[in-house]
């Protein structure tokens, strides 16, 4: 009997983690949606307003969907930190892995420091290369999360047979 | 009525009773530290707090890329020769700072050759703009810095302001006088006099302020006392924002700085044909350069400015002149209508009279 319930929970255990990194993968692939839409609205401001970086960043705490995020930038601005300084201490709050944290870094560590033209491009760039990267996995999402669940479903029962 | 009489270039003691002054400074001073590297902003504040020993307050300070850091003052000048020079990365943090982080966000700015930060303060920048077109399209190599420390003197118009009034209205005028003599510093307080109705009744004031020296605005919002009821348009030719501004503020009067030629004084036609009374300044040391200018003699000639003023300031005092205009010609002086008011305090006296 005692056999039957580890074996089970060892099941349930491998089930859960792959549920776990599929329900990731989905939040990861949110993320990256609402940033590219806030990175979007960031140069709408940007382009037709042309508020400084405080400006934006205070207009995105309303405006934008990552809200949480926009407000301890806006902190980290009042204190004193650049864009870019803000950036470094917030951006754990995002979720990202370290690969879009990596193509957002030539934006995040010069906003505020160049002309509009160069602004708008580094974030077009970026807004672009976000893009991409959630189309790409947003696609792939189906298979991954399949993969997924399999590989620990797989994983449980290899355990639960060992256990039993 | 009774008139605050405050020293002109006297050091903060001497002008206690000016409150708002000694605001606008305090405010002045903590934003042009703001933008000092910080090894040097320590002696800066010393210097900007108790003026440079024997020199007076400070004016200037001034940044080049590979010197010495240079701190003007009325009187002469200091070089911080026991510091390290000034470098290429204090400069790019010293752009910056000064444009809040936001260099985009004062590209119009940077293009004209200079920024205003909170509190007034005006930073002159030079360096490698990219040029094309005739024009200056961009300004991101910056090496030279000249943070100018606004001095506003509450006070110092108003013993004159009789001389630019009529019946309880301003008349259009011009002020003529050599850089560096306080001809802004001079305007604004006659800004701020006519929009808080002091020495006249209040008047709507439009302030068309082509390089931001008038109001010292910040996103549009002036940072330097100019009156209740004034209204500013920035960093707009002043043959575009006169005519605007008269269509769209209805002012009793507008002013504005340095008319330079036929296109600004065509707008102040402009704002005449609406009766809008024009207070303006010019550069010009003399009667004889005033009448070099023909558009400003023809201005005069045909009634669009009704007088004109040359002001002098010697240490504590300022001096406006009136320039007659006799048979088509300017005279200085050997007129009859040749007045001269010299101290404050004196202006004071006769205004109470």
């Amino acid at each position: 009997m005692q056999r039957l319930i580890a074996a089970a929970l060892a099941f349930g255990l491998c089930f859960s983690a792959g549920a776990l990194k599929a329900e990731r993968m989905r939040m990861k692939i949110k993320g990256i949606v609402a940033l590219t839409d806030d990175l979007l609205t960031l140069e709408t401001l940007l382009k037709y307003e042309r508020l400084s970086v405080n400006g934006i960043v205070g207009r995105l705490t309303k405006q934008g969907r990552l809200t949480a995020f926009w407000e301890s930038m806006n902190g980290k601005l009042k204190d004193g930190l650049s864009f870019a300084g803000a950036f470094k201490a917030c951006a754990s709050q995002l979720h990202l892995d370290r690969e879009t944290l990596h193509e957002l870094e030539p934006f995040a560590q010069s906003f505020g420091s160049s002309d509009i033209k160069t602004e708008l491009s580094r974030l077009r760039l970026v807004n672009e290369k976000l893009a991409a990267g959630g189309q790409k996995l947003q696609k792939e999402l189906p298979n991954r999360i399949r993969l997924c669940r399999s590989l620990s479903s797989l994983l449980g029962a290899a355990l639960a047979l060992l256990v039993l | 009525m009774a008139f605050k009489t405050t020293i002109l270039t006297g050091s903060a003691e001497k002008s206690k009773e000016s409150g708002i002054r000694q605001q606008a400074l305090g405010a002045a001073e903590g934003s042009a530290l703001g933008a000092v590297p910080e090894r040097i902003r320590p002696l800066a504040a010393a210097y900007l707090k108790g003026g440079v020993n024997g020199l007076g307050p400070v004016e200037e300070l001034r940044f080049r890329v590979g010197q010495p850091v240079q701190i003007r003052t009325a009187n002469g000048e200091l070089l911080l020769r026991d510091q390290p020079p000034f470098t290429e990365n204090e400069a790019k943090t010293m752009l910056e700072t000064i444009c809040d982080h936001s260099v985009y966000a004062r590209e119009q700015e940077l293009t004209s050759g200079f920024v205003t930060m909170p509190g007034g303060v005006r930073v002159g920048l030079s360096g490698a703009p990219i040029f094309e077109d005739g024009r200056i399209v961009r300004l991101t190599s910056v090496s030279g810095f000249n943070i100018r420390i606004p001095r506003q003197v509450i006070g110092c118009a108003e013993p004159f302001i009789r001389r630019l009034t009529e019946g309880g209205r301003v008349r259009s005028a011009v002020i003529a006088s050599p850089p560096r003599v306080g001809k802004t510093t001079f305007l604004r307080d006659c800004i701020r006099c006519f929009s808080d109705g002091i020495g006249v009744r209040a008047q709507t004031v439009a302030v068309a302020d082509e390089r931001n020296e008038l109001t010292g605005s910040v996103n549009g919002a002036a940072c330097l006392n100019v009156g209740a009821r004034t209204d500013a348009m920035i960093g707009v030719p002043k043959s575009v924002s006169i005519p605007l501004l008269v269509r769209s503020m209805a002012p009793d009067v507008i002013v504005t700085d340095e008319l330079f030629g036929e296109a600004d004084i065509s707008a102040v036609a402009e704002a005449a044909k609406y009766g809008v009374a024009v207070l303006a300044s010019v550069h010009a040391a003399s009667a004889s350069e005033l009448a070099a200018k023909r558009w400003l003699v023809d201005a005069l000639l045909g009634g669009v400015l009704a007088r004109v003023f040359i002001l002098k300031r010697s240490v504590n005092m300022f001096d406006l002149r009136s320039v007659d205009l006799k048979n088509g010609r300017i005279a200085e002086d050997g007129c009859g209508s040749f007045s001269r008011i010299h101290a404050f305090e004196a202006g004071a006296e006769r205004c109470k009279g």
